[in-house]
């Protein structure tokens, strides 16, 4: 499933990525690059039975500490 | 890149669909039975002064958007960390919608299928539209509210003799207090996300014309989603209707016309469809839009897929089940919300108020329409 998520990853980045490059546009094919780095490495993880902590996990704690 | 700009009643439509959002289906103000209009209608009004500020903050600068303005308000560095923040809120707004959408999936029609499966559908979609950009999608919007108003007329007329006027009594019968506590989650969902717009739409083709336009979305989403929150009670009785996921589903699937009309929810999951749709891809689009303001990026479409992807894996684990969702919108999202929805955009207004009044308020250049 790994293996699946980083092809359909790199297929993306073929599709999405090379047009910026041609375009000579590099600021927005590093900051897509970033975004798509971020969500494979996540959904990587996830695949490989590894769990991700949620990221609303630290704004939940923080809402409870205020309110309660 | 050319300014992208829309009609008035575009712009309407695009915030009449940004409002109803999944509200239409969720409901809002739950848990305070057969009083829960009247919380609804008084979230409105006490969501109204912040409407009136995005507006006056848009109409003071004309063709800049909420990132631009922080930017301008705030300064280089602070204008960019809170565009930051906004950002992510919006990205992680979109992402809730998702979320919901998926559930409103699994529980009602499709219970075998893998989350995964509908968040790249809806996403995908939300891509796409981004893609084609604002004006598409508003265009997309006003066709699309024209089915919306239809349907559910279609859906409720039929309602009407199933009506029990008996489960709105008694009124404020706990008094105001609770009433006014519930008020404050219809406050942060959705009536006070108007600040998501102003990072959308902030370009019409009659510039004055956009205070009257935030209103009339504004007054028409809320008049729909009081009525919708007003038959929900006379249809499910306000205990049993506060226990429902999606009340309004559950209550138009009790609509039977003799053996001609009935099994009518399929309604509720077309509009449900349509205004996720339009409400997840105003929130990545405002996204995007943040996005370009930070790194100076003129197209926000070439961003729309990879925060699209990014929006799909937040959906997902952002949350372990649908009972800490439900956890986290109901109690929780409004104090997180506060920040974003009231304190900065009062802060941005006083600072708007001073610099006009010390006469060291920035000059707009005036642009050029490329088209």
């Amino acid at each position: 499933m790994a293996i699946i998520t980083v092809m359909v990853f790199i297929l993306i980045g073929i599709f999405e990525l090379t047009p910026l490059i041609k375009k000579g546009d590099i600021k927005g094919f590093a900051i897509n690059l970033a975004l798509l780095l971020c969500s494979c490495t996540v959904l990587t993880l996830k695949s490989l039975q590894i769990s991700v902590p949620s990221p609303l996990k630290p704004i939940e704690n923080l809402i409870k500490a205020i309110i309660e | 890149m050319r300014k992208e700009i829309i009609s008035d009643g575009q712009a309407i439509s695009l915030m009449i669909l940004f409002y109803l959002g999944t509200t239409i289906t969720t409901g809002t103000s739950l848990g305070i039975g057969n009083n829960g209009w009247i919380s609804i209608g008084l979230a409105m009004l006490e969501a109204l002064p912040f409407l009136f500020i995005c507006v006056r903050l848009l109409s003071a600068f004309p063709g800049k958007n909420l990132f631009d303005i922080l930017e301008l308000l705030l300064g280089k560095t602070l204008g960019k960390l809170v565009t930051l923040l906004y950002t992510i809120y919006a990205l992680q707004l979109g992402s809730f919608i998702l979320r919901i959408f998926s559930m409103f999936v699994h529980s009602v029609a499709l219970p075998e299928t893998p989350d995964f499966v509908t968040y790249i559908m809806m996403g995908a979609l939300a891509a796409w539209i981004l893609r084609a950009g604002l004006e598409v999608m508003a265009r997309t919007a006003k066709f699309l509210l024209i089915v919306i108003i239809i349907v559910l007329m279609a859906a409720n007329l039929p309602s009407i003799g199933l009506l029990n006027i008996e489960y709105i009594k008694p009124v404020l019968g706990d008094g105001w207090a609770p009433v006014i506590k519930a008020s404050f989650s219809s406050f942060a969902i959705p009536f006070s996300q108007s600040i998501i717009l102003m990072g959308v739409v902030f370009m019409l083709e009659k510039k004055e014309n956009i205070g009257r336009s935030y209103l009339k979305g504004y007054l028409a989403a809320g008049l729909v989603i009081l009525l919708l929150g007003l038959r929900n009670i006379l249809m499910l009785g306000g205990n049993y209707g506060s226990l429902q996921y999606f009340p309004s589903y559950t209550a138009i699937r009790r609509i039977r016309v003799g053996r001609f009309i009935q099994r009518v929810e399929g309604a509720v999951d077309i509009i449900l469809l349509t205004t996720a749709l339009f409400k997840t891809s105003i929130n990545l689009l405002a996204t995007t839009k943040g996005i370009c303001s930070l790194f100076n990026h003129q197209d926000y479409r070439v961003f729309a897929l990879p925060v699209a992807i990014l929006a799909m894996v937040l959906a997902d684990i952002s949350f372990g089940s649908t009972m800490q969702f439900a956890y986290f919108t109901d109690i929780l999202y409004p104090f997180y919300a506060l920040p974003f929805q009231v304190f900065i955009p009062v802060l941005l207004f006083l600072v708007y108020i001073i610099r006009k009044r010390t006469g060291r308020l920035p000059v707009i250049p005036v642009e050029e329409d490329e088209s």
